[in-house]
């Protein structure tokens, strides 16, 4: 394994001096997928902009295969897949030239692809399986197909580093898994992986280890010890939402223990056991 | 017949006429395609209407009414930009209240001005009594446009696109910015005084909406927009000598209708072809 990001005590301040991250910790290794959680504003964005370069911590540092975040982009080691709302779909745009904005940075200054080039952009497009939409305008394609067509363009982009803000959102359930399968592909091929989601179903789905935060980094790990209930409650606060179903599990102990829970897209957190002891059910699909 | 098709060309102002009108046409449909994709296109009308500062200040030093024009429209482009970042209001208030802003303002300096300063005339251009000057203008003008957008037309298309993942890979956003609105500012100011605000603004708007509604690769989108530009605007002139109508008006009427032809049978957009495949 290998140490890909180490963030030094890097604490972040905005121009309103409002403190976006204090005093965050953690060393972030290859061939692993990383869930970062935590509320709306805990700070998820600033921590990846801060990844990236684009906002400079006031104190600590982020080393990036022991490079600051500037030479780490010039070397196309990250990678960016931003949410879903953040892009124009009615952009005049084909899926294969989003796929090729990811060799732009290994092009020259006119951005003229070489025959390399788009070699690498149909091995992406077709390792995310999305070769039949690739003379599509990008507003035609569904919601898991428009995250497919992000994540080929890091691909082509060849970074070591794929960051992915809230890939989930407005992807249904069938979706999901697919993109889950995706991203495991592409951590078991050696990239570091992470995913900023506050959807806490899919979390120990398909991530090795999760980071939350609020702020401060509440706890960092692997998911079999780190997400827990107290965790959660620490990281969302009032914010989180509980039902217990204890009343359901007692009148089902002799029945055939069958207890179901439906939701719409988004997929519950579904913990059993007695209360305040850790087991998880990985699948947080059907019980 | 054929001496009869080639009249326009034996006046020295029509043949001046032609060629302004056609750069200029393809100049601000270069410049439409990037409007039209952020919904900027009232820039442009404002930005027309922001230079009268510019210019009755420049009337009143006896400086040349271009330098004071491009100041005037770019301090008008910094500020619509200024308070787009700090407030939460719309891009179309922030527009609507600066060019007002600025024509008002240019109003008064102007009402200082001990001889009277007729505005209207130096805004509207007049294409047909084009002067030397202006048309040389256009030329160097035109000529850096096209050679940076054309360096950079990739760059300035990922930064109006998906900000945060140009400034991941390097490209200073900020620079692209400012090099587009430059760019935008000195087109429209070098066009508006040899064409006429009227001609400008529609030829700002109208060819990169025409060509949004038949592709969807931008490079495409470029070519078809510059096409209808210069094709319209050669056309218009040369046609308005033998109808004797006035030639900004041709043009625009002329990209009026292409755009309405596009709108009712483009092939992927139209919306007769659209009810035409309906039906099959």
């Amino acid at each position: 394994m290998e140490e890909i990001i180490n963030i030094k005590n890097v604490s972040v301040k905005f121009k309103n001096n409002f403190e976006a991250l204090t005093c965050v910790n953690a060393k972030l290794n290859n061939s692993r997928i990383i869930g970062l959680v935590g509320m709306n504003g805990a700070g998820k964005s600033t921590l990846f902009k801060t990844i990236m370069g684009i906002i400079k911590p006031i104190d600590g540092e982020i080393l990036i295969m022991g490079m600051s975040p500037a030479e780490a982009l010039k070397k196309n080691l990250v990678s960016y897949v931003p949410q879903i709302e953040e892009v124009d779909w009615n952009f005049p745009l084909l899926v294969e030239d989003l796929v090729m904005m990811g060799r732009y940075s290994h092009m020259s200054f006119l951005r003229y692809p070489s025959k390399k080039d788009y070699e690498i952009v149909d091995e992406a497009i077709n390792f995310v399986g999305i070769n039949e939409f690739r003379k599509s305008q990008i507003g035609e394609l569904s919601g898991g197909q428009k995250k497919r067509a992000f994540v080929a363009r890091s691909l082509a982009h060849r970074g070591k580093i794929i960051l992915l803000d809230e890939p989930f959102t407005g992807v249904d359930v069938t979706t999901e898994e697919s993109l889950s399968d995706l991203f495991r592909l592409l951590a078991n091929a050696g990239n570091l992986i992470v995913v900023s989601t506050h959807n806490l179903g899919s979390v120990p789905q398909f991530c090795n280890d999760v980071m939350l935060i609020n702020k401060k980094l509440l706890a960092y790990g692997p998911i079999e010890t780190t997400f827990t209930q107290e965790n959660l409650r620490r990281a969302f606060g009032n914010m989180f939402r509980e039902h217990r179903l204890s009343s359901i599990i007692n009148t089902s102990k002799n029945s055939e223990e069958t207890f179901t829970i439906i939701t719409d897209d988004e997929r519950p957190a579904v913990f059993y056991g007695k209360y305040g002891v850790n087991e998880i059910n990985k699948s947080g699909k059907k019980l | 017949m054929i001496e009869y098709l080639l009249e326009p060309f034996s006046y020295n102002f029509m043949v001046k006429a032609i060629w302004a009108c056609t750069l200029v046409g393809g100049l601000c449909a270069y410049l439409s395609c990037y409007l039209v994709l952020k919904g900027w296109s009232l820039i442009g009308d404002a930005l027309a209407h922001a230079i009268v500062p510019g210019v009755a200040l420049a009337y009143l030093l006896s400086l040349p009414y271009s330098i004071g024009s491009f100041f005037a429209g770019f301090l008008a482009v910094l500020s619509m930009t200024a308070i787009k970042i700090f407030t939460k209001l719309r891009e179309d208030t922030v527009i609507g209240m600066i060019f007002t802003s600025f024509l008002a303002l240019g109003l008064v300096i102007a009402s200082f001005s001990p001889v009277s300063v007729n505005i209207e005339e130096i805004i509207l251009g007049n294409i047909l009594g084009i002067s030397d000057y202006d048309i040389l203008q256009v030329i160097i003008i035109s000529i850096i446009c096209f050679t940076a957008i054309t360096l950079k037309w990739k760059d300035i298309f990922l930064v109006f696109f998906d900000e945060s993942y140009a400034e991941s890979i390097g490209i200073n956003i900020i620079y692209i910015k400012i090099l587009f609105f430059t760019l935008l500012t000195a087109s429209i100011v070098a066009a508006l005084q040899a064409v006429g605000a009227s001609l400008v603004i529609a030829l700002i708007i109208t060819p990169g909406s025409t060509a949004y509604l038949l592709t969807d690769k931008f490079n495409k989108l470029i070519i078809i927009s510059i096409s209808i530009g210069t094709c319209t605007s050669w056309i218009g002139s040369y046609l308005s000598f033998f109808l004797d109508l006035n030639p900004s008006g041709l043009i625009v009427c002329l990209q009026s209708l292409i755009f309405f032809i596009t709108f009712c049978f483009s092939p992927k957009y139209g919306q007769f072809t659209w009810f035409y495949k309906l039906n099959n």
